[in-house]
């Protein structure tokens, strides 16, 4: 079958417009709360909890302490269903968070790390962050922009102090697993 | 319309906001998975937030935690830890060389000065003051960045050797209060307060300051070996300093204040000055007040703007024989802005536009003598400068990228100028970067290049100066090697074009500046670090360079060779040890040649401690090494020896 000269030229521009499409979705850019939040959430699919623990086992609950940009980014990740359970984005106080799967811990909010580490042990909370040196201080999954990308690293020994089991599959994925 | 482009253009609009600004929304993130999302590049506000893979430029970054760790006491010490710098001190001012260009009587004019990406250079001498005399303080530095080569194209003048950027801590950083106090060999000692509170979301402050008194050593001069002094400067190495910044965000506004004062006694009797005799000295002063925007990245669209309002006073005594005080003071203020507008609206393009302009209001110059009071030279050249530049970041594919710059400057004294630059950056995976890099950049002469003349003395004046420009070609690689590892290799070629430098005319003796022919530097950079989760982290580098002048010589105070190791290491109970060692290969000076050398600085450092504060300790120059920088044509030494052994203790004590 013979095609036109405006068939093949609108064929060949449609097709040049497809390839940039494809090319500009692959170069996705997001703002960095935005992705550090997805990031943290995504990461719970692969985080276990102990049966015995005291977070209410129909919902998952992700906390933070103040106000900041992750925070806020969080708080748009309210709803999202995580395993077959809603996730509940919820602002507590540093010294209640035996409810949380997760808290997420501020660069601005180091001050509280005191209170905050030696409960998530107890309780078996899991601390993210996003601020050097918070895996030397107890928290467990600390997020960092390397090259543009956001990286994790993992400090193992805090988590198994915790009883919490992540999967090997985000282990593979952290620039860095301390054990 | 049925037909296949209808189809495409149906597909190319429904996908179009997300192309538009090629920027994902948090709910469409929620989708992804942990991989792909990994993969996702960052999207920052900042001018100097691009990934580092993507800059047009090699960029050298010391994070806090590494200027902490090695009790860098400033700019100068911790620049001269990175590969391809070194710095030279007449024990007055630092002089930062990059690539084998440090011109002995330049006040590194070739260097670009920016905190939080303001320019801090003056607008008399084109100073970048890196030392003491800096502005700021170490100290209140969240991140310290260094951009190798011409950078005209975005940043204008002064940009011809490289960007210093010193990214100052937000209260965020800080929040609470610390106060650190120091003492140190050359009865030196120093007090700090550094306060800030990140208090909401958009609101932020933070407050610093220092303050420091140094008596210094007694120094010996074989070159002054003659009078009742036997060459001994006693008590004459002194330097006092006091500085303040303080910065305030609301939202995307940030207003920052700055002040400092630098006094430093000169024992080595410069221009002639009688030796061995207190009251020649130095007083540089700095202000700053600026207030900038900094906007998001809405619809592909994002704004920065800043207003800036500078001041610099420099007063030196120089004391001659029968008790003669020669005063020299300089005076400059200035005010202007900049602009820019960054859009990413079009699909693979991002563009960024921009207009700059200063005017130097008073750029005054004096020379007198006190008493008998006689004046020697008084005279004010304010001038205007002007930029527009246009930069493209066009996203070729996946793997390319080419950054494509140009720039248009006008100055109230000059014709104007074109700067151009482009660089092609290849990724072939997520572990190698590859850089070509092409760029022009140029430098107007200062005021007092053109304009100084001390009566007939020493120094006279050249006012038919011309801007000098440089053309630079670099190509990089950039590897990561296994966790936490990187490895890098550079081969650059710089040629300055009619450079300004300091000569001394034949035909009557007076050093006066002036325009030389084509100059050139060529060289390889070799660089490694590795981080070890267990703390371990290492970082070296090894240059080689070559320089010629047009007859073919090497150029003065141009090392050929340059290697850099930095270490740090964690010990027990939370204390680490940082160390660091850095060779520079012989030199020319203007008269002779000066010997090469290695200096060793060792740093241990703990972790704060409850109701105890934190602790450093330093030591540099551990082996007492006796070593030498060539001096410039103020001395009546061609090279003058550097500091010994010297110890260092702080401690920093959270209120």
């Amino acid at each position: 079958m013979l095609m036109s000269a405006r068939t093949v030229w609108r064929t060949g521009l449609a097709l040049l417009l497809l390839a940039l499409a494809a090319l500009a979705q692959a170069q996705r850019q997001a703002l960095e709360p935005e992705l550090k939040a997805a990031i943290l959430v995504n990461m719970l699919l692969f985080v276990d909890w102990p049966n015995q623990n005291t977070q209410p086992t129909a919902q998952i609950t992700v906390c933070y302490l103040g106000i900041g940009p992750v925070s806020t980014a969080l708080m748009q990740l309210d709803g999202k269903l995580l395993k077959g359970k809603p996730l509940r984005v919820v602002r507590v106080e540093a010294s209640k968070i035996a409810h949380c799967h997760a808290l997420y811990v501020a660069s601005f909010e180091a001050a509280s790390l005191t209170h905050v580490v030696p409960q998530a042990r107890t309780h078996g909370v899991l601390l993210v962050g996003d601020s050097a040196g918070y895996l030397q201080r107890g928290v467990m999954l600390n997020l960092d922009v390397d090259r543009g990308r956001v990286v994790f690293d993992v400090d193992l020994n805090a988590v198994r102090q915790t009883a919490l089991t992540i999967s090997s599959k985000v282990l593979r994925l952290a620039r860095q697993v301390i054990e | 319309m049925g037909g296949p482009l209808a189809r495409a253009l149906v597909l190319w609009c429904c996908s179009a906001p997300l192309q538009a600004a090629a920027l994902a929304e948090a709910g469409e993130l929620a989708q992804m998975s942990l991989d792909d999302l990994l993969r996702v590049e960052v999207q920052s506000a900042s001018r100097y937030g691009q990934p580092l893979a993507d800059s047009p430029a090699s960029v050298r970054v010391i994070e806090q935690e590494e200027l902490r760790r090695h009790h860098y006491r400033n700019l100068a010490e911790a620049l001269s830890s990175l590969p391809g710098l070194y710095v030279s001190n007449d024990r007055n001012y630092s002089y930062l060389g990059v690539r084998g260009f440090n011109r002995p009587g330049d006040y590194n004019s070739r260097i670009l000065l920016l905190t939080d990406g303001a320019r801090r250079n003056d607008a008399l001498y084109d100073q970048a003051h890196i030392g003491n005399e800096a502005p700021i303080e170490l100290d209140w530095v969240k991140r310290l960045e260094f951009v190798s080569g011409p950078s005209s194209a975005v940043y204008g003048a002064n940009a011809l050797f490289g960007i210093v950027n010193a990214v100052m801590l937000d209260g965020g950083d800080v929040n609470g209060t610390r106060l650190s106090a120091e003492v140190g060999s050359g009865a030196s000692r120093r007090l700090g307060l550094l306060a800030g509170q990140r208090m909401d979301d958009t609101r932020d402050w933070l407050v610093a300051l220092a303050a420091s008194d140094t008596r210094g050593s007694d120094l010996y001069f074989p070159e002054f070996n003659t009078g009742v002094d036997n060459g001994w400067a006693r008590g004459l190495d002194g330097e006092s300093y006091q500085k303040a910044y303080a910065k305030f965000n609301l939202g995307h506004w940030h207003l920052s204040a700055n002040l400092s004062s630098r006094d430093k006694n000169l024992p080595n009797a410069p221009y002639s000055t009688v030796f061995g005799q207190p009251g020649t000295h130095t007083v540089d002063q700095h202000a700053l007040i600026e207030l900038a925007y900094d906007g998001l990245l809405v619809n592909g669209w994002q704004q920065q703007f800043r207003v800036f309002d500078g001041s610099y006073r420099y007063s030196g005594d120089y004391v001659y024989t029968g008790q003669i005080d020669n005063r020299d003071t300089g005076r400059a203020n200035w005010v202007g802005g900049d602009y820019r507008l960054i859009i990413s609206t079009w699909p693979m393009h991002k563009l960024m536009l921009g207009i700059e302009t200063q005017w130097n209001t008073l750029v005054k110059q004096r020379n007198f003598d006190v008493f008998p009071a006689t004046s020697y030279l008084d005279n004010n050249h304010p001038s205007r400068t002007l930029g527009v530049f246009v930069q493209d970041e066009w996203r070729l594919s996946r793997q390319w990228l080419l950054n494509l710059g140009l720039r248009y400057d006008q100055h109230s004294d000059y014709p104007a100028i074109t700067s151009p630059r482009a660089a092609l950056i290849y990724q072939p995976n997520e572990g190698a970067t590859l850089k070509m890099m092409l760029g022009n950049a140029y430098r107007a002469p200062n005021a007092y290049e053109r304009f100084y003349d001390d009566g007939g003395v020493l120094q006279k004046a050249n006012p038919a100066l011309r801007p000098e420009r440089i053309r630079s070609a670099e190509l990089a690689a950039d590897f990561r090697v296994a966790q936490g590892g990187r490895f890098g290799v550079s081969l650059y070629r710089n040629v300055v074009r009619d450079m300004i430098d300091q000569v001394v005319d034949p035909t009557d003796g007076m050093v006066v500046f002036a325009n030389q022919p084509s100059l050139q530097t060529r060289g390889v950079e070799l660089d490694t670090e590795k981080r070890w989760p267990s703390g371990y982290r290492v970082r070296a580098s090894l240059s080689r360079q070559w320089s010629s002048a047009v007859n073919g010589s090497e150029l003065e105070n141009s090392p050929q060779w340059l290697g850099k190791v930095v270490l740090g290491m964690p010990l027990a109970a939370g204390w680490t040890l940082a160390s660091e060692w850095q060779g520079v290969s012989d030199r020319r000076s203007l008269v002779g040649r000066v010997p090469g050398f290695g200096v060793f600085n060792l740093t241990l450092s703990c972790e704060p401690m409850v109701g105890w504060g934190a602790f450093v300790l330093g030591v540099h120059n551990m082996g007492d090494r006796r070593y030498l920088d060539p001096a410039s044509s103020a001395f009546a030494q061609d090279a003058l020896a550097q500091d010994g052994r010297q110890f260092r203790l702080r401690w920093t004590l959270p209120l």
